[in-house]
């Protein structure tokens, strides 16, 4: 793969790769830093990139394992739940107009992993199930059943926290 | 497009596609766009909304630019190809001087020609001069004894090699 196929057809996945990152690390720095490795990662894999089926399969595949990686060594997901789960827990209660971006970002970030990732690759960067299923090693049809369980258990928390506040 | 007011209901039956993994990123779409656009849903929706914004509102988010450096790829490629050559040249350097050295080295070194033969050994060399030597300092006596026999006779050192030439063949042929 030349510099120009570079640029054509890797570079361009950056913000996806950024948004990926975000949605595993939480961690804005942290995501600039794991994109960065990943383009020189891939760079100097180039010359194997050529005889993968699907490239930007791969490069999500690093991307999503590298994550994993830092997640597992850092533990910063810990970190982030228990931040968010404190500015929750003191804003679902007593006080009414609690900060729903906060609270679906807080139970998003809940499900797991898989699920998780499944749901940003459909429902943010709009990946059909075939691609999904191929960047997570899944069949289309297992994609298709985490993220009904995902969707759901998103839909019945935040239904519930609406109601608790509406009810106080 | 869905019509704001009249289509709750598919927007409803669109939602129930949604959780249950079955809807298509057409229909997907559209539930965004609605629930991203509307001022007011009702109550029963607002999850809808909320995980719908939080959806479009993740998509907006860019990698800064300052890590996707357009030029970096190429700056990196650059840099890769000078290193690869100026190791090649490197070493191509190296290698001609490495064998430049030890030609040169191998043309300086001091040797003796011992019966047609170089020979580096400077204490095999002693030895073979020093026995050349004591051969000489042997003979040296004889051979001056003759000389000085031939001046007496009165004869030139050219005629006097021709006799002493004739003596030994002679001798070899007496032997």
């Amino acid at each position: 793969m030349t510099a120009h196929e570079f640029n054509k057809h890797i570079v361009p996945l950056g913000d996806k790769l950024f948004r990926l990152a975000m949605s595993l690390l939480h961690d804005r720095d942290g995501a600039q830093d794991v994109v960065q490795d990943i383009m020189e990662s891939m760079w100097r894999r180039r010359d194997a990139l050529s005889t993968v089926v699907s490239v930007e399969a791969y490069v999500m595949r690093s991307m999503r394992n590298l994550c994993l990686d830092r997640l597992r060594v850092a533990r910063q997901r810990e970190e982030h739940l228990h931040s968010v789960a404190h500015l929750t827990n003191t804003s679902v209660g007593a006080e009414s107009g609690f900060d729903i971006k906060e609270l679906v970002e807080r139970y998003v970030s809940e499900l797991p992993e898989q699920q998780r990732t499944i749901l940003h690759l459909r429902d943010v960067e709009g990946y059909e199930f075939d691609d999904i299923g191929a960047i997570l090693s899944m069949e289309s049809s297992a994609v298709r059943v985490a993220l009904s369980r995902a969707r759901r258990q998103i839909r019945n928390k935040i239904q519930n926290a609406l109601d608790y506040d509406r009810a106080h | 497009m869905i019509e704001r007011t009249e289509n709750i209901e598919t927007i409803e039956t669109l939602l129930e596609l949604y959780c249950n993994g079955e809807s298509t990123l057409e229909q997907e779409r559209t539930l965004e766009e609605y629930f991203c656009s509307a001022d007011k849903v009702p109550a029963r929706l607002e999850w809808a909304r909320a995980l719908f914004e939080h959806n479009a509102q993740q998509r907006a988010a860019e990698c800064p630019n300052v890590v996707i450096d357009q030029s970096v790829v190429t700056r990196y490629a650059l840099g890769r190809r000078m290193i690869r050559r100026m190791a090649l040249a490197i070493t191509s350097v190296a290698a001609i001087v490495t064998v430049g050295v030890y030609v040169w080295t191998e043309l300086r070194r001091p040797y003796a020609l011992i019966n047609g033969e170089r020979v580096y050994d400077v204490a095999q060399v002693v030895e073979v001069t020093t026995t050349h030597l004591a051969s000489l300092e042997n003979i040296m006596p004889k051979v001056e004894k003759g000389f000085q026999s031939v001046r007496e006779a009165g004869t030139s050192t050219s005629a006097a090699w021709e006799i002493i030439t004739k003596h030994q063949i002679t001798n070899l042929l007496n032997k």
